[in-house]
Formats: C-alpha cells, sequence, structure tokens
C-alpha cells in the first residue's frame, strides 16, 4: 500500500476551518450585542450636536445592515460565499461610522473612537480580518490627523500632530504583533485539537482491526442489526405504538452498500439532513457510534489528573533539549530502523515514504536539524544498511 | 533582530515562558524607539523642567532595569518593569502636557499591557490606569476644546466613555478567548490521555500476536540491534569524527530494555553516566508507552483514513448528535449493543478482553462522566426500560 501522506491533511484543515467557523459564529454574535448597545448612545451624542435628521437615518441604516450581516452569519451561514464576509462588512460599516461622527461631530474627543472600533473588530481574532482592521485604522487616522487639522484644535501640522501620528503608528503597530501571536497560537492549537481527535479515531479503528485480528473473527454487524430489531419491536409493543425504529433500523442496513440517492428515492419521507444524522448509527461503514461506545467505555480513566496547559506539554520527540546529542541519534536510528522494518500489524516501509513523512513541516520540527540533513545525505547508505540485513527476522 | 522576527513568525512553537521573553523584547524595542523620539521633541515644548529632567532620568533606569531582567532570564519581572515605564511616561505626559496626545499614550499603554495576554496583569494595571485617565479628565477642562458652551460637558463624557468601552472590550476579549481556550484544552488532554490508553491497547495487541507467531521482540533481535548500531554509526559519523563512540551508547538503550529502570535510576551507586543516559532513554524505550511507539503508531496512523462522517464530527454528545428522538434511541441502544458484545475493558490481568456486563454497564451510564455522552433523560429512559436493552441486546 503506498504511504499517502496529503490527504488526511486536508481533512484535517477542513476540520480546523469548520471548528474556527463554529468559533467565529460565537464572536459574531457578541460583537452583534456590542453594536445593538451602542447604536442608543451614539444616536444620543449625534442628536445632542445637532446632526441632521437625514444623516441620523443613514447611521441608523448602517448598523442595522452591520447587525443584519452578523444574525445571518450566526444563523444562516451557509447562505453567505465567504465566512468572512460578515466580518468584512462590519469592519468597513463601523469604520465609517466612526470616520463619519468626527467629521460630523469634529471634536478631538470622538477620534479615539477609532481605537475603539479596532477593539470591536479585534474580538474576531482572524488574521486577515485584523489585518484589514490595522489598515483601515492605520488610514483612516492618519487621513484625519493629516487632512482636518482643525479638530485638534490646530491649523496646520505641529509636534503635537507627531506626536498624534507616532502613537497612532504604535498603538497600530503593537495590536497588529500582539493579534498576530494570539490567532498563530490559537490556529495551532485548533489544528492540535483536531489532530489528536482524528489520531483518536485511527487508535480505536486500529484496536477494532487487531481485535479482529487476534480473535480470528469478524464483528457480525448483522447480528447487531437483528437485536435492535427485536429491541425495537418489544419496546413498540411495550408502549403500545407502531415500531418507528423497523425503516431506520432498514435504512442503516442499506447506508454501507446502497448510494444516498437510492435510499432516498426508496423512502421518500427522508431527507438527505435525515440520512446524515443515521450515517452517525451505522456500523460497518461510517461506525462513528462504534467508535463513541469504545470510547465512552473509558471514560474514567481518561480523566485529566492535573490542569496543564496544552502550550507547557511535553510531546513525543526525538529532540528534546535535554537529551545529548548521541542520545538523540540513537532515538532516530531505532525510529528510523522500526519504520523500516515494520511489525506483524503495521507494514515495513520504503526510504521514500520515510523520507517523505520526515521532510514534512510536523516531523522536521521533531528532529534535531543537524540529524535529519546527515539523515537526507546518507539516505542510500542507509538504505543499504537496512537491504543488507536482509529483513529482520 | 532578526532571531527575534523569527521567533515572532513562529510564535505557535514557544513555549509560554519564551514568548513572554519575546513579547518583553518587542516591548522594548517599541520602548526605546519611543523614547529616542518623544523624550527629544518633549525639549522644544512647554513642559515644566521637572517633566524634561524627571522623564528621561526614569525612563533610562526603568529601560536598563527591564534589560538587566531580561538577561538574567527572569521574563516576568522584566514584564512588570517594562509596564512601569510606560505607566510612568503616560501619568508624566498625561499629566504634564494636558494635551490630547498624553490622552492618546493611556491606549498605548493599555496597548502594550494588552500584548502581554495576562487577565490578571490587564484588569490590575489595565483597570488602575483607565480609573486614572476617567479621573484625570474629569477634573481637567483642558480637553474640552473648540466646542460651544452647551456642548463642552459632553466631551469628557465622549472621553471617558471611549476609554471605559476600550478597557471592557478586551477584558471580554480576554475572557472569551480563555473561556473557549480552557474548553478546547480540557478536551485536548482526554484525548490525549486516551490516545496514551490507546497506544498501550495497540502495542499489547501487537506483542500478543508476535508472541503467538513465536517471533522476539524487535528490541531482542541480534539484527534489529545490529543494524540500529550501523544506522547510528553513519549519522554520528557525519557529524563527528569517532564513529565508535556511539556503540558503547546503543549497546546500553538496549540493555535498559531487560532492566528495571525505575531502580537504576534510584540506584545511588550507579555511575552519573549510566544515570545520566537511563534518564535521557527512559523516554526512547520500545517495551512500553513511550515517544518512539508514539511516533511510530503517528506515522502508521497517518496512512489510516479518519472518520467518513462529516456531521457533527468531534461531538460526543448523543443529545448534539442526534435532533430526532427516535434516533437517540436507537443510539443509547446501539451503545448498549457494542458494550455488551465487544471488548471494551480491561480484564483483571490488564489485557483488552472484557465484555461488560449489564449491571456494569448501567453503573457506567450513571457515573458523572458519562454526562458527557448522555444526558439525564437518555439515562432516565435506559432505566425505565433496562429489561428491553437486556434481555434483547
Amino acid at each position: 500500500m503506498p504511504f499517502n501522506v496529503g490527504d488526511p491533511q486536508n481533512e484535517i484543515e477542513n476540520h480546523i476551518y469548520k471548528l474556527e467557523a463554529d468559533h467565529l459564529r460565537k464572536k459574531s454574535l457578541i460583537v452583534n450585542f456590542i453594536l445593538i448597545g451602542l447604536l442608543f448612545p451614539i444616536l444620543v451624542v449625534l442628536y445632542f450636536f445637532n446632526v441632521p435628521f437625514l444623516d441620523l437615518s443613514v447611521y441608523i441604516i448602517v448598523f442595522i445592515f452591520m447587525i443584519a450581516i452578523n444574525f445571518l452569519f450566526y444563523y444562516y451561514r451557509f447562505l453567505l460565499p465567504n465566512i468572512r464576509l460578515s466580518m468584512y462588512i462590519t469592519s468597513m460599516g463601523l469604520y465609517i461610522i466612526t470616520i463619519s461622527m468626527i467629521l460630523d461631530l469634529r471634536t478631538p474627543s470622538i477620534f479615539t473612537m477609532l481605537f475603539f472600533s479596532y477593539a470591536v473588530i479585534s474580538l474576531y481574532q482572524d488574521l486577515r480580518v485584523s489585518l484589514f482592521n490595522s489598515v483601515l485604522l492605520f488610514f483612516s487616522g492618519i487621513f484625519i490627523v493629516t487632512q482636518f487639522t482643525e479638530i485638534f484644535d490646530v491649523q496646520a501640522l505641529t509636534p503635537s500632530t507627531f506626536y498624534i501620528l507616532f502613537f497612532l503608528v504604535i498603538f497600530v503597530a503593537l495590536l497588529s504583533v500582539s493579534s498576530f501571536i494570539i490567532i498563530k497560537r490559537k490556529n495551532h492549537f485548533y489544528k492540535q485539537v483536531v489532530d489528536i481527535k482524528e489520531k483518536e479515531y485511527k487508535y480505536i479503528d486500529t484496536i477494532f482491526d487487531l481485535q479482529e485480528i487476534f480473535s480470528e473473527r469478524k464483528f457480525n454487524y448483522d447480528e447487531y442489526y437483528d437485536n435492535l430489531e427485536s429491541f425495537s419491536e418489544a419496546l413498540s409493543n411495550h408502549i403500545g405504538v407502531e415500531n418507528v425504529f423497523k425503516e431506520r433500523i432498514n435504512i442503516l442496513r442499506d447506508l454501507a452498500n446502497v448510494k444516498d440517492n437510492t435510499i432516498l428515492k426508496k423512502h421518500s419521507d427522508y431527507n438527505q439532513a435525515d440520512i446524515d444524522e443515521l450515517k452517525q448509527l451505522e456500523l460497518t461503514s461510517y461506525k462513528k457510534i462504534s467508535y463513541l461506545a469504545f470510547k465512552s467505555a473509558q471514560v474514567q480513566d481518561i480523566q485529566p489528573d492535573k490542569k496543564e496547559l496544552i502550550f507547557e506539554k511535553e510531546s513525543a520527540t526525538l529532540n528534546d533539549r535535554n537529551d545529548d546529542f548521541e542520545v538523540k541519534i540513537v532515538a532516530f536510528s531505532v525510529l528510523y530502523v522500526m519504520l523500516r522494518v515494520g511489525n506483524i500489524y503495521f507494514p515495513k516501509l520504503s526510504n521514500n515514504d520515510v523520507i517523505k513523512v520526515f521532510s514534512t513541516p510536523h516531523f522536521r520540527s521533531l528532529i534535531h536539524e543537524d540529524i535529519l540533513n546527515a539523515f537526507l545525505d546518507k539516505k542510500n547508505t542507509l538504505d543499504k544498511i537496512i537491504r543488507g540485513t536482509g529483513g529482520i527476522q | 533582530m532578526k532571531e527575534l522576527i523569527l521567533k515572532v513568525r513562529n510564535s505557535e512553537f514557544l513555549t509560554l515562558n519564551e514568548l513572554l521573553r519575546v513579547k518583553v523584547s518587542v516591548v522594548m524595542i517599541f520602548l526605546l524607539l519611543f523614547g529616542l523620539l518623544t523624550i527629544p521633541v518633549s525639549f522644544f515644548e512647554d513642559f515644566r523642567l521637572s517633566i524634561r529632567i524627571i522623564v528621561p532620568a526614569t525612563f533610562v533606569s526603568l529601560f536598563a532595569f527591564t534589560f538587566l531582567m531580561l538577561m538574567m532570564q527572569k521574563s516576568r519581572i522584566a514584564m512588570h518593569f517594562s509596564i512601569y515605564t510606560f505607566l510612568g511616561l503616560t501619568v508624566y505626559y498625561v499629566d504634564g502636557s494636558g494635551q490630547l496626545y498624553g490622552y492618546f499614550l493611556l491606549f498605548i499603554t493599555l496597548t502594550v499591557i494588552i500584548f502581554y495576554q495576562d487577565i490578571t496583569t490587564y484588569i490590575l494595571y489595565g483597570g488602575v490606569l483607565t480609573v486614572y485617565g476617567v479621573f484625570f479628565i474629569q477634573t481637567n477642562d483642558d480637553f474640552v476644546s473648540g466646542l460651544p458652551e452647551n456642548l463642552a460637558h459632553i466631551s469628557p463624557i465622549i472621553y471617558q466613555t471611549i476609554l471605559i468601552g476600550f478597557f471592557l472590550t478586551y477584558l471580554f476579549q480576554f475572557i472569551l478567548t480563555d473561556s473557549i481556550n480552557e474548553n478546547l484544552n480540557e478536551e485536548f488532554l482526554k484525548t490525549e490521555k486516551a490516545n496514551n490508553l490507546y497506544q498501550d491497547y495497540v502495542n499489547r495487541y501487537v506483542r500478543d500476536l508476535e508472541d503467538r507467531e513465536g517471533i522476539n521482540q524487535l528490541y531482542d533481535q541480534d539484527s534489529f540491534q545490529r543494524t540500529v548500531k550501523d544506522v547510528s554509526r553513519e549519522l554520528y559519523g557525519a557529524n563527528i569524527e569517532n564513529k565508535n563512540d556511539i556503540d558503547e551508547i546503543v549497546d546500553y538503550y538496549f540493555f535498559l530494555h531487560k532492566q528495571d529502570v525505575t531502580r537504576i535510576l534510584s540506584n545511588k551507586n550507579a555511575s552519573n553516566q549510566a544515570l545520566k543516559y537511563a534518564r535521557q532513554f527512559e523516554k526512547y524505550l520500545m517495551n512500553r508507552n513511550s515517544y518512539i511507539n508514539d511516533l511510530f503508531n503517528t506515522f502508521h496512523l497517518n496512512n489510516r483514513s479518519g472518520l467518513s462522517v462529516n456531521m457533527h464530527r468531534y461531538d460526543q454528545s448523543l443529545e448534539r448528535l442526534f435532533s430526532n428522538k427516535t434516533n437517540r434511541i436507537l443510539s443509547i441502544a446501539v451503545i448498549y449493543l457494542i458494550l455488551h458484545n465487544q471488548v471494551t475493558r480491561l480484564d483483571r490481568w490488564g489485557r483488552l478482553s472484557k465484555i461488560i456486563e449489564h449491571i456494569e454497564i448501567k453503573k457506567l451510564f450513571q457515573t458523572k462522566e458519562y454526562r458527557e455522552y448522555m444526558s439525564f433523560e437518555d439515562v432516565n429512559f435506559f432505566m425505565t426500560n433496562e429489561n428491553f436493552f437486556k434481555e434483547n441486546l
């Protein structure tokens, strides 16, 4: 079997995206509450400054539009072509409102509303939106400071203007670096969580496979479905209602071998969402419920002993900073030979397979740079050593 | 500088302490820039003499102390002193200049505190600074400029509201990030613990299969040991001239597989070299849950396809997985069926060969930890109808 490095990675990235999207939904709801909270005080201030009613109504429309787009993202995310669309629109909208207020009110106090807008948008914690936010703040700040000096009670550029510009640069630069670090660590954190969960399902799948090999018998899932049928029959009789489970159990039997379209034609009362939900119960092909049952049996043994932070945890590596160089070489050599010779269950891998995986960013970060370089330089010699053994026992 | 940029770019791989060091370094660069650009300019401004002397002197001493602490690896103390430097500058400029840019400095200092991403530090220093800003504006009319008399009272309120709003928005961001991270962190720790358990199960099955086939463990095979030695010599020779030095270390690595490493580590008569290598090799031994076995399995698991169910991929609560009540009843039945018919637990000899009896399943479902899978409502349903489960599944 060829060693496929690419595909699982896409799967993982797809689910990091979903995890991210779920959290963005929550954040968009929070931003919306802030927007709703801002609307009234802003209207009061504008009213005190005698802003014409027509202008006031424009402010209200922009606010309503932002609130609507955030709610749309929260409740009907699939209707939007891109998950960032609502965030870009909110950023633009909030800066338009802020700049308009500065120009309408022409008092230096309202200038700091730009900083507040920056803080609200930064709640999303998204790399692209954060960059967009920094660019918007920087240019709108420079535009107002240099083009509308009278707002700051001066007639031309003065040391005060210099200070304001310089402070603006520091503000944007520091918060941009801060957002960059937070977002990079957050994305890495999500990736680690998704990676470990994917690994968990694969481990359980391996255990099921090993159980079948060890016991020399296949799980009889047809029998499981028969048992489910008798259970549902007995339960329905007891409650005194029609057996509503039977049709679903029949669909479960079909799901492993029959295409969704065929099932939908056969069971006209069901839609794709129903079928997708039932896939979570299927035992031979999708197996999610089997994994879940196995995991749930270990629930009392997997509670964390102490509260540790993921960033402070040690994870498997061949490049522990406390180890001597010789120890790192031996550890690397052991892993390399283990992979090349395999064992009774896991097949041996070719030199190219191993090189391919050792060259991925994840594994590169686990191996001492000098050892990896020496390995890549001597890959043919090492391959000859392995072949020379003629396979291990 | 290049190294610092590289560290910021790869900040997701840093430990919390390393990250704090990077952050203090970044703040110090801004601080230096700030000092170099603003203090000379302040001589052209109409500041009091005390400000002209105290500001540079305080700045230089605080900066020097922060730098010293950073050099002495006391990143946390350095962080506090970098904040004190900014706080000092803010108070001097706000109080001394009474101008708008002094007020902007409040936001810059809050930004520096936000940059460190420590909620306690933010509440403490950020809170004090915000309260100071609010009181300062309340007691100084200088900020009210260019407004008609009837609106003069609004300007301070705007200043104060925006400052408080900015502080609260970032405080909210801290709380939000912490709550999302805490949940994910717990998920990660549980899954990691589960994976360690599964690693053990997989290794035991493989060992049992090899025993059944009469295959020696890899670490016991001379040919494997010889191959590891040859590979180590090649890699070691590429970096260090005398290849033979590594032989003894490889021999000691395999020797440890036949020993109780804990006893060696607690042996007061053991040589320093023996203790050092035993300590370092412990995590790489092949006959236990170790980094080597984890990486070997990870290599092979990467090649396995993951779950093909994408709906609620990582959810495990039946309540979230199944919106349909009938499906939820079926899911409880399937879980019971698997627990009651398949090997899911360790037996008294520590082998994964135990099928759980009805009474044990009942106990398991009632545990506090099992609420992650089944709600009280699900468990009540099971308890009310337990005979149907017991007799049919």
